[in-house]
């Protein structure tokens, strides 16, 4: 007898049975309908055997089975006594049967793939895989194997194999749906979702998939592979910089009531970002730089003070190195003033006569002036000349008066560069 | 300085009623483009002058200011004749401000003004618009032109170019009117006959003939008076075009500083002199003004002057110097040690282990060298093991994920409107440039731009070494004499294109997901329905043109694009005539599965030998995997000017050729074409072209004829080319103007290919306006066609030839307005090409002063046609 449960049913077929030896008179022949499972009687009734009497049966069966492995093939003996006709003790024998792969037998291809190419994390992944069978002979008793990557979750209820709903067993990172059978040069799809945890590391999220043999636990197809590259989860991963250049009009280097932002003012960060402030002197680096998970990283932002207004001096660090964390907003002002504004305002007087040559007591001011800027911080000179009509002589006077200024400025050395700036109001 | 953009309103996708099934649609978009900026105002409270220019409508009437007079302001004006002030703080000198005339007005004192330079960023602006920004002019209008830039340094003269809209840029223009200054205006009167549409661009010259010229702008006669933007004196723009750059072709090479000046609260009725211009100011009383200067000392005057009363003059002395640098950097480095309870070191093995140290080196550099030369550099190693700092030097980098990030998407997060731009974009560890005008040499993130022959043309966004030389010297024409361009790159990613049929939508999915940003390169193709020759190419711009998604891959186009050309003959062949319209996207994208590896490498040089003859040569070599493409082309440019001129071009290219998509429905559905071509087996493509403007030859009578060839052995492929066949097409067209009131057009076709296709299609059609309103067009055709079955033609292989007539007659009541009815039928007919009889009625019209809709429905043997359109 061959038994239903070791072949699977209808992966069998009976070829031929012959009664190769028999005792004479013993009449019982093969039964042509014998399948081995719903009909498993070998030989018809109505043949008898007498002690030492043997019979020897020839049987011919074709396996499809693809699973190599042992087998075991049990021949059952049954009787009835002919004395009373109860049954005889049955006997049975055992004959153990190797099947090995067939040598010719090819690869299953798995392919495997997702329609997201990127994913965050809190995001759902739906997967699919595809296990295609090139030969013509069915593979039965195939295992489905997904290895999912690191901190990612299968959502259940989600899984279904050629549309009909089958849920896979879990084992840490595997997801196996057992005992596929993938019919002979066909196509079984799988598809799944899975999401992506917090715990999801690394650039990329590989997720590979193959077709295992249960026994041995061999694969018996190539690895598929489905990459999700990781788009940044700002909430989790960026760290974000906010701030906001201001005028610093106390020079406290904090911004306080009363001190606006500096528009159009431009912020460099290190990997060339020229960032423009908005008209209340905002800005944002958004995701600045990924830092590092425990202990963050360092970044740095420089002011262009070229950009500042005219005679305008960063009050506050420049450039400006901060701590980002993941995940958080870090704050990076930056403070500048004006500095000292020296006004020199000037009209005819100030002249000797019609002359260009300032007056002594305009010399005196001016020395005085200069003393007493050697001492402060860096300052913006503004002379303003209140004409009459001649303007030409306007500009020669405020010429005079600014090498003068310059002249002195040098002579007490100076620590940096006065700017001068110059004004001729002019009457009608 | 920045501008905002025009504010041009858009309703994209919006489907008309008449639409019944057929494929046009309509955009309404407002104010096609005319660069606006409305004047600028200070922020009231802020302690500086902003330089963002504001929307107009506010407005706010300076007071005049307090007197800032210290007590007794009428008493003796002070016997020293100075003052001396530190931060207010009396000095030395008289008591308070010297005024010995008091005649200034108190509020001119308050007038503030600020000059900043900057000598690393220099970004050269020209632009011209109408003065009141409209774009419909009735006949005898005045129009007003406004043309601003910011380097009248380097420009010796400048003249508006007034072009027939129909004929384009490249015909002669109907107009040149001189510009005596930048920042003067242009008076133009529109003519009362003549064309209907025109373009007008500025274009200036250096002293070396070379030339910029903008971006074309339409102009239209109409013959009502529209509403339009509100234009009563408050709102009035106030310079219009001012401080945006509409630049289309650059060849002024502008080098030096910038330096702006702002100013505010000057008071009403005075007039602003800045840098040796007029400066216009807004209704707040703030101005802001912008130049390009070359290095040296410069003293930048302001004047500030009333009508009748006072005036103040600023002098500012600036020095653009020849060198200047600017550079931030950053030096990390980190030791450390983790320490922890003896379970807690057993549990995480590796992450308690021993000291560990981590570096980064980042900085960026821009710098000035000479005063021409700019150097911008950067280089960031990322945090790394200190081991690792320098190794993989030009592998990616981990800024890789951070290019992933959509920067619009946050914005709510951060809430303001500050703006960044990347100035030095690598997927590496650094990036470098050396520029000197329009040349440079750089390591970095770049787009190729090779054209100039049409087989390898070449447009891609690559991560790697690119330089371009563009000489000094130029051709009569004003164009550089010798140009270069050579990349070099492993791109790590895969062109891609796709080629869609316009649906009459405006949303297009592209083949792939998760493009590379920035590297999309878009363009509408109009192609013949049957041969796929195109006809004519138009690039799209982003931002004006397209939006576009990078992660999904969705295209979004600002105007729908139908399916079919608007007509342009009398005879139509299909329910609207007309070509195909196609949208084809060119594009990087990074393949989810396998990892790229190779080598892109390409260039093209081209040199005017003579002001008349250019010799030009293009290649490019692409290695993936084991596959290598290869595509070399040399052209032939002979002109005798602008408009006539003979190119021939020979390509060969070597290789399986390029992954192409198609789509007939916007990309719901997409078809992979394979590639073509062969590995190791060569193809060859020759292409020759010839135009031939009348009016260059001395004769009165306006008109071209053309004349072209193309043909490409089977396997020739290239960026744009799959040749799965063997094909050639020849054909020759004609367009004159017999006298103003007739018009002949001519036109052959030849198309053949190895696969026993053939299309051979001649016609004719002569119009004449028979009254002023009235225009009578009469046509004939000839078709020979053996091509499978199109919706053209029917099912099938068709086989047959057949005559065509046809008669239009339009009716123009004004200039507003156009109604035509057409009537076209088969004469004679061979084979089993099926009958092309229709009759029609068409109108068009404009609807406001911006927006024209037209609808045509016609009945034939094809079944009916209808469609609508609207046009700027």
């Amino acid at each position: 007898m061959i038994s239903d449960a070791v072949f699977g049913a209808g992966n069998h077929k009976v070829v031929s049975v012959s009664l190769v030896s028999a005792p004479s008179g013993f009449t019982a022949v093969h039964n042509a309908s014998f399948n081995g499972s719903t009909d498993q009687r070998l030989l018809t009734l109505g043949g008898s055997l007498l002690p030492t009497e043997e019979v020897i049966v020839d049987f011919v069966v074709d396996i499809k089975v693809a699973t190599t492995g042992q087998f075991a093939n049990t021949v059952v003996a049954t009787g009835a006594s002919p004395l009373d006709g109860s049954p005889i003790p049955q006997a049975t024998a055992t004959a153990d049967i190797n099947l090995d792969a067939p040598g010719d037998l090819k690869k299953l291809i798995v392919e495997k793939s997702t329609s997201r190419p990127t994913a965050r994390i809190g995001d759902v992944i739906p997967y699919k895989i595809t296990v295609k069978n090139v030969d013509n002979l069915d593979r039965i008793d195939v295992d489905i194997v997904d290895f999912i990557p690191p901190g990612f979750t299968y959502r259940p209820q989600s899984a279904s194999i050629d549309g009909v709903s089958v849920e896979p067993v879990l084992s840490g990172r595997r997801l196996v749906w057992t005992n596929r059978t993938i019919p002979a040069s066909s196509t079984v799809t799988v598809r799944f979702t899975l999401g992506v945890g917090a715990a999801a590391a690394g650039n990329e999220f590989v997720n590979l998939g193959w077709a295992e043999d249960p026994l041995t636990r061999g694969r018996i197809s190539n690895v598929g592979k489905a990459v999700v590259k990781r788009e940044v989860e700002h909430v989790f991963d960026c760290g974000e910089i906010v701030g906001k250049v201001f005028d610093d009009k106390n020079r406290n280097g904090y911004q306080d009531d009363g001190e606006p932002g500096l528009p159009g003012v431009r912020v460099v960060t290190a990997r060339g970002r020229l960032i423009t402030t908005d008209k209340y002197g905002r800005y944002n680096v958004p995701c600045a730089d990924i830092p590092d998970q425990r202990i963050g990283s360092n970044f740095v932002v420089k002011l262009d003070t070229r950009t500042l207004p005219t005679g305008y001096r960063v009050t506050t660090e420049n450039p400006r190195v901060v701590r980002l964390t993941r995940g958080k907003l870090t704050k990076l002002n930056f403070g500048a003033s004006i500095s000292s504004v020296i006004r020199i305002d000037l009209n005819a007087k100030a002249f000797v006569g019609s002359s260009d040559k300032p007056s002594g007591t305009l010399v005196q001011g001016i020395d005085q002036l200069v003393r007493k800027l050697a001492g402060r911080p860096p300052s913006v000179l503004r002379l303003s000349y209140h004409a009459g009509r001649d303007r030409e002589q306007a500009r020669k006077r405020l010429q005079v008066v600014s090498r003068l200024v310059s002249d002195r400025w040098r002579e007490v050395g100076g620590r940096y560069r006065l700017d001068i700036e110059t004004t001729i109001v002019a009457g009608q | 300085m920045k501008s905002i953009r025009s504010s041009t309103m858009f309703m994209t996708g919006s489907t008309i009623g008449c639409l019944l099934g057929t494929t046009a649609l309509v955009t309404l978009s407002l104010l096609g483009g005319a660069g606006l900026v409305l004047p600028v105002r200070a922020e009231p409270g802020s302690s500086t002058p902003t330089a963002v220019a504001h929307r107009a409508g506010e407005s706010s009437q300076i007071r005049p200011g307090e007197n800032t007079e210290k007590g007794g302001a009428a008493e003796d004006p002070g016997t020293m004749g100075f003052s001396i002030s530190v931060d207010g703080e009396r000095v030395a000198g008289d008591q308070r401000p010297v005024d010995d005339t008091r005649r200034t007005d108190i509020a001119l004192n308050k007038v503030d003004i600020q000059v900043k330079f900057d000598g690393l960023d220099v970004k050269p602006i020209l632009n011209v618009a109408t003065k009141d920004l409209r774009h419909s002019y009735q006949s005898g209008d005045d129009i007003t032109f406004n043309a601003t830039t910011n380097y009248p340094a380097w420009i010796k003269r400048a003249e508006l170019r007034i072009h027939d809209a129909e004929t384009g840029l490249n015909a002669r223009p109907l107009e040149v009117l001189p510009v005596n200054g930048i920042g003067e205006t242009v008076h133009w009167k529109m003519p009362a006959t003549g064309p209907a549409k025109y373009l007008y661009v500025l274009r200036v010259y250096d002293a070396q003939g070379r030339y910029d010229e903008t971006v074309p702008l339409a102009l239209r006669r109409t013959d009502r008076d529209f509403k339009t933007h509100a234009t009563e004196p408050r709102h009035e723009p106030v310079s219009a075009g001012r401080g945006e750059d509409r630049t289309a072709v650059r060849n002024i090479q502008v080098y030096g500083g910038a330096v702006t000046v702002f100013g505010r609260d000057v008071p009403d009725g005075f007039a602003v002199r800045a840098i040796g211009e007029t400066i216009p100011v807004d209704n707040n009383g703030a101005f802001v003004v912008q130049r390009i200067l070359p290095p040296g000392e410069h003293t930048i005057a302001i004047d500030v002057k009333g009508k009748r009363d006072g005036s103040v003059n600023f002098e500012r002395d600036v020095i653009i110097p020849e060198n200047e640098w600017f550079y931030v950097g950053l030096a990390d480095l980190t030791v450390g040690r983790r320490f922890g309870s003896r379970d807690l070191v057993e549990a995480a093995p590796g992450e308690y282990d021993s000291v560990y140290s981590k570096g980064r080196l980042a900085f960026y550099l821009k710098g000035k060298i000479q005063g021409r030369y700019l150097l911008t550099a950067s280089a960031d190693t990322g945090e790394d093991k200190v081991q690792n700092l320098f190794r993989d030097y030009n592998g990616k980098g981990p800024q890789e994920l951070l290019n992933r990030i959509d920067p619009d998407r946050y914005y709510p997060v951060y809430g303001d409107s500050s703006t960044a731009i990347e100035d030095a974009p690598t997927d590496g560890k650094f990036y470098v440039r050396l520029e000197r005008g329009n040349s440079h040499v750089m390591w970095g993130r770049y787009k190729t731009t090779i054209h100039g022959g049409e087989f390898a043309r070449n447009q891609r966004k690559l991560y790697g070494g690119h330089s371009r030389y563009s000489s000094e010297a130029t051709t009569a024409y004003g164009e550089a004499r010798y140009e270069a361009e050579a990349y070099a790159a492993r791109p790590g990613t895969l062109p891609q294109r796709d080629v869609m049929l316009g649906t009459g939508g405006s949303v297009y999915f592209l083949s792939r997901q998760d493009l590379n940003r920035g590297s999309e390169t878009l363009s509408i193709e109009v192609r013949d329905p049957a041969s796929d020759f195109v006809i004519t190419r138009h690039q799209l711009r982003y931002g004006e043109d397209y939006e576009i998604n990078y992660v999904q891959g969705v295209v979004i186009l600002k105007k729908p694009l139908g399916s079919v050309a608007p007509r342009e003959d009398i005879i139509s062949d299909g329910t609207h005539g007309g070509n195909a319209q196609y949208l084809v996207v060119n594009y990087e994208y990074s393949p989810a599965l396998e990892k790229v590896r190779g080598y892109s490498t390409g260039g093209r040089a081209q040199a005017w030998v003579t002001d008349h003859v250019r010799l030009g040569l293009a290649g490019l070599s692409e290695e993936t995997g084991g596959d290598k493409q290869k595509v070399i082309a040399g052209d032939v440019h002979v002109r005798l000017s602008k408009n006539s001129f003979v190119e021939a071009e020979k390509a060969e290219s070597d290789g399986p050729g390029f992954r192409s998509s198609r789509s007939i429905n916007g990309g719901l559905t997409i078809n992979d074409t394979g590639t073509t071509g062969t590995i190791n087996r060569q193809a060859a493509a020759e292409r020759v072209k010839a135009q031939i403007d009348l009016s260059d030859f001395g004769l009165a009578k306006k008109g071209a004829i053309g004349a072209y060839y193309e043909h490409r052995e089977a396997g020739f492929s290239s960026f744009g080319y799959d040749t799965d066949k063997e094909q050639r097409t020849y054909g020759a067209l004609a367009d004159l103007a017999l006298r103003d009131d007739l018009r002949l057009k001519l036109k052959y076709k030849d198309y053949w290919t190895s696969a026993g296709q053939t299309d051979r299609q001649g016609g004719g059609e002569i119009e004449y306006d028979w009254r002023p309103q009235w225009t009578v067009g009469f046509g004939v055709k000839h078709r020979d066609v053996v091509l499978p079955g199109t919706v053209v033609y029917g099912p099938g292989l068709i086989d047959g030839a057949r005559t065509d007539t046809g008669v239009k007659v339009t009716y123009k009541p004004d200039k507003d307005h156009a109604y035509y009815v057409f009537g076209q039928g088969t004469v004679s007919r061979s084979g089993n090409i099926s009958r092309n009889d229709r009759v029609g009625v068409g109108t068009e019209f404009r609807v406001t002063e911006k927006v024209g809709l037209g609808g045509e429905v016609s009945y034939g043997s094809l079944g009916w046609g209808r469609s609508c359109f609207g046009q700027l």
